[in-house]
């Protein structure tokens, strides 16, 4: 049944490809609207460091004033295709500078350390595979400290560097999406739609904008994907479905005109890049690679034309087992704890055997906001609700195009994803797949979005895109016309804010997510001038190299201002918990210490005043009882140093002390 | 490349392949002087940091994907996200092979790498485009170029528009002057690191302070070895985000551990209260000459 509604033309913006004789048509003024936002963004932030309460209010505005404008126009038909093209673009480079304007003039962010150490040593010795003890897989995929490098060497200071490289990688990523959704559907505005409602994901606003492997590696991935496409395009193997008739002859124009031989060239590139840069990526398009080869080729089955899928699916496969179990074996001890663990927890869920983790709630035990958790609830309730109405259209449309289709499945891990959440070790997993499952989840939901929009203004969409559910729906409450248009069209856009919203709330917690004063263990609360001031003053007086025993802020800050050897239980395979939360030091942990070759220990005295806000205080396995901490570690611990015979406090700054221990451990010289 | 009277399409005439040709020695040029600029090292910072930029970010890539992606059949959109996806994975490519070659990962070595591939891939792309695809490609053909719309919508751009991306552009530098004046202003507690390192092959040791009070402070120190009073100093009045360093000598000793200890009190503090910042440095002593 449809709605009694009398269908609009299909096409009433301009064709896509057709030249505006608007100028340059909404986007400067979206661009405006962009940069205002991101001014309200800044203002929130400084409201936030001096402790102002409207603070998060601020810059909630200021994000939802870039994403707005941007989805209004997307969401029309009144773009064409070089604007939306345009508008992608800059709404990844406005998003991506909410995160800059979060730390405008240095990293903050705990992977950022991790990678700047593994930055630093390069540059220091000129060659790649040095040890990171921080982060022991970073040396092994250098790929993003490769591409910064030569920018480093060139006088860029490091933020900086990294501020261009990967802000290059998030434009590569917004237009190698668009390509891509745009090559599997026919359609501009799908595709732009799409790459907006990707950017909606838990982790685009904060992880994937940070100095880390997977900023790099991702867009690379999907820039690779789109030359699979291309050249699918090119070698005629898999023409898209049944476009726009408007989009048909570009379409088939450039289909004519290929270039296999080089996309085949720049798609092997693009997959050693991603294969050396980052190891779940590398994983994940694999992944994705050989279930579009599988589609592809039970499409053959159905009467498609042979695709040349299999040939990248197997390269990917390939060079990335080979990579990790010949040069990064080191990862397999790293990912697969891991990934074990969360699905053992998810498993034990599902049995019955394990509780459920509370959602919503930090290791300090504070609840997040009763709104962001509805909002929170609400975004996964956007994409849920989206799968039922698109995928029976992606079905209908294109039954016969491999991409669509793999993207549809990539989509169905979700609601898989959602269980994982429930667990403590499977959250993180579920929060770290996120970028990857809303590759298809994006292009879904858009679609969804769109055949809502457009079936409940009444416009007549393209063939196979009426979405039954709600035209159904729209004639079961009686809705027509103008009305069902504006309920439509607010329904559609209150999901994209609300799952907007929504990402932004899960993929940061409140306190990391708008700078402000010092917290305990907070990552980038809690890196402040005393601490960096330490770490720098131990490379000056100590010289690089010196082995510490030191907590999780201090290590990152020593291993990268300070260049020293922070030891952790993974890098040096040995455990100091003892050592370090005991009260007093026994004669096994003064044995410890000697054995683990620990020459100095920084103290930090603020730790004691709270519960650690992510969780630990050093490192994950630290306390002695099973469970989190439920009260802040002993100040005894610390103050244990400063009395100890043999220890000497060479560095005090009221909350840091770095005391030297080397004749305790009998590396005094 | 000419408008067709109607301007509402593009026409492709026989002008390409020479404006291509320009194209081609420009970044071949800019190419080859960054190569230099990184491999002489001596160039000023802003030379030295523009050449890094040319070589990091585009010119490789721009002429890679002349090279691979002769003739027609890509539009700009895809043009430029080939540009930066072949440049990004090709300098982590290069960065193993340096890594592999004798020299190692410098600048020298990044700037003659990448600026080789740049003008093999400028000859190639030269070649290329006097190849039949080119040819091709420069029959004049009534077709409409969707890449190339952009030049027409910004001639056809108002001028509002045109001071909208402007003040777009000055809000959000506007935005960034806004954050970095939060950090600057965002209350710190207040601070004074001291530290005390030998020095000399222990026979002195180096005092350092480190003022972060938020206003400029004077400081007392009283030093004393293994009990005794050694010397107290009383630093220069030092502005807020100012050190103080000096180094001081020790008497001569035999070879036996001594502790100097340090203790500071800041100008307003009474000197019967415990001290403010505390340190102490336990060293073999060294006999005089």
């Amino acid at each position: 049944m449809t709605a009694a509604v009398a269908p609009r033309p299909a096409t009433s913006g301009p064709a896509a490809g057709a030249v505006s004789t608007e100028g340059l048509g909404e986007l400067p003024r979206t661009a405006l609207l962009a940069a205002t936002g991101l001014l309200v963004v800044a203002t929130g932030n400084t409201l936030s460091r001096l402790e102002v309460g409207i603070a998060p209010l601020v810059w909630w505005l200021g994000l939802l004033l870039i994403v707005v404008p941007f989805a209004i126009r997307l969401i029309g038909r009144a773009a064409d295709r070089r604007e939306r093209v345009a508008l992608v673009i800059l709404a990844g480079l406005a998003l991506y500078g909410v995160k800059i304007l979060g730390a405008p003039s240095a990293f903050v962010m705990l992977d950022e350390f991790l990678h700047w150490a593994t930055l630093d040593d390069i540059v220091v010795t000129g060659r790649l595979f040095t040890t990171n003890n921080i982060l022991l897989a970073s040396p092994y995929y250098p790929g993003l400290e490769i591409a910064t490098d030569l920018l480093v060497r060139s006088g860029f200071s490091t933020w900086e560097a990294g501020v261009l490289v990967v802000g290059a990688a998030r434009m590569l990523m917004m237009l190698a999406l668009f390509l891509l959704y745009e090559r599997a559907s026919g359609d501009s505005r799908l595709a732009s739609v799409g790459v907006l409602v990707y950017a909606a994901n838990p982790g685009f606003l904060f992880f994937d904008a940070q100095f880390a492997y997977e900023s790099l590696a991702l867009p690379l991935a999907i820039f690779a994907m789109w030359c699979i496409q291309r050249r699918e395009v090119a070698t005629g193997a898999t023409l898209p479905g049944r476009a726009d008739p408007a989009e048909a002859p570009r379409l088939a124009r450039l289909a004519r005109a290929g270039h296999p031989l080089s996309l085949t060239a720049a798609l092997f590139l693009s997959i050693a890049a991603v294969v050396v840069t980052h190891h779940v990526t590398a994983i994940a398009v694999s992944g994705c690679l050989v279930a579009w080869a599988v589609v592809g080729t039970l499409l053959r089955f159905r009467g498609g034309r042979p695709a040349g899928l299999v040939g990248p699916a197997v390269v990917a496969v390939t060079a990335t087992a080979a990579w990790m179990l010949y040069v990064a074996f080191i990862t397999v001890g790293y990912l697969a704890p891991a990934l074990g663990g969360a699905v053992d927890q998810v498993f034990e869920l599902i049995a019955g055997d394990e509780g459920s983790r509370e959602l919503f709630r930090s290791a300090t035990g504070v609840a997040a906001p009763a709104w962001e958790q509805v909002v929170g609830y609400g975004s996964v309730a956007v994409v849920v609700l989206a799968l039922p109405i698109a995928l029976p259209i992606i079905w209908r449309r294109w039954q016969t195009s491999a991409l669509p289709l793999t993207l549809a499945l990539i989509s169905l891990l979700y609601p898989v994803s959602l269980v994982a959440r429930l667990t403590a070790r499977g959250a993180e997993l579920a929060q770290r797949s996120a970028e990857f499952i809303f590759v298809g989840a994006g292009f879904v939901t858009a679609l969804a979005a769109l055949a809502v929009y457009d079936t409940a203004a009444g416009y007549a969409p393209p063939d196979g895109w009426r979405s039954g559910i709600v035209a159904w729906l729209l004639a079961r409450l009686r809705l027509a016309g103008s009305r069902a248009g504006r309920l439509g069209t607010a329904a559609v856009m209150t999901g994209l804010i609300v799952l907007f919203m929504g990402g932004a709330v899960l993929g940061i917690a409140p306190w990391a997510r708008l700078p402000g004063p010092y917290l305990v263990s907070a990552d980038p609360r809690s890196v402040t001038p005393q601490g960096i001031d330490a770490a720098a003053w131990t490379l000056d007086a100590l010289g690089p190299g010196r082995r510490f025993l030191s907590d999780r802020t201090s290590r990152t800050l020593l291993a990268t201002y300070g260049r020293q050897h922070p030891i952790s239980s993974a890098g040096d395979r040995i455990n100091l918990r003892s050592a370090y939360f005991a009260t007093m030091l026994t004669l096994e942990d003064q044995e410890l210490l000697t054995r683990a070759g620990v020459e100095y220990v920084i103290a930090d005295h603020r730790l004691p005043t709270s519960l650690p806000y992510v969780g630990v205080y050093v490192e994950r396995g630290e306390q002695f009882t099973s469970g989190p901490w439920t009260v802040p570690m002993s100040a005894a611990a610390l103050d244990k140093w400063r009395a100890l015979p043999g220890a000497d406090r060479i560095y005090d700054n009221g909350d840091l002390e770095i005391l030297d221990i080397r004749r305790l451990t009998g590396r005094a010289q | 490349m000419t408008r067709s009277p109607s301007g509402s399409s593009l026409r492709w005439p026989t002008a390409p392949p020479r404006r291509g040709t320009l194209i081609l020695i420009v970044i071949a040029a800019l190419g080859l002087g960054a190569g230099i600029v990184l491999t002489r090292g001596s160039a000023p910072q802003p030379l030295l940091a523009l050449a890094g930029a040319l070589l990091a970010f585009g010119l490789p890539g721009m002429a890679l994907s002349r090279a691979m992606f002769a003739g027609p059949g890509m539009g700009r959109a895809e043009r430029i996200a080939l540009v930066i996806g072949i440049q990004l994975s090709l300098i982590v490519v290069c960065g193993f092979l340096l890594h592999l070659l004798r020299p190692g990962i410098s600048p020298a070595s990044w700037g003659s790498l990448l600026a080789d591939i740049t003008l093999v891939a400028c000859a190639i792309a030269w070649l290329r485009s006097r190849g039949p695809a080119a040819a091709q490609a420069s029959r004049p053909r009534a077709v409409t170029r969707p890449g190339s719309s952009w030049k027409v919508a910004i001639a056809r751009a108002s001028t509002g528009q045109l001071l909208m991306l402007v003040a777009a552009g000055l809000v959000a530098a506007l935005a960034l002057v806004v954050a970095r004046a939060g950090v600057a202003m965002q209350p710190q507690t207040p601070w004074t690191a001291l530290s005390i390192e030998a020095a000399e092959g222990g026979r002195a040791a180096t005092l350092r302070v480190a003022n972060a009070e938020g206003h400029p402070e004077t400081y007392h120190l009283v030093v004393t070895i293994d009990g005794e009073p050694l010397t107290t100093i009383d630093t220069p009045t030092l502005a807020d985000g100012a050190t103080w360093t000096q180094t001081s000598e020790l008497p001569s000793a035999g070879a036996f551990l001594r502790q100097v200890d340090v203790s500071l009190w800041r100008a307003a503090d009474p000197l019967e209260l415990a001290a403010y910042r505390s340190v102490r440095l336990s060293s073999r002593g060294v006999p005089g000459p």
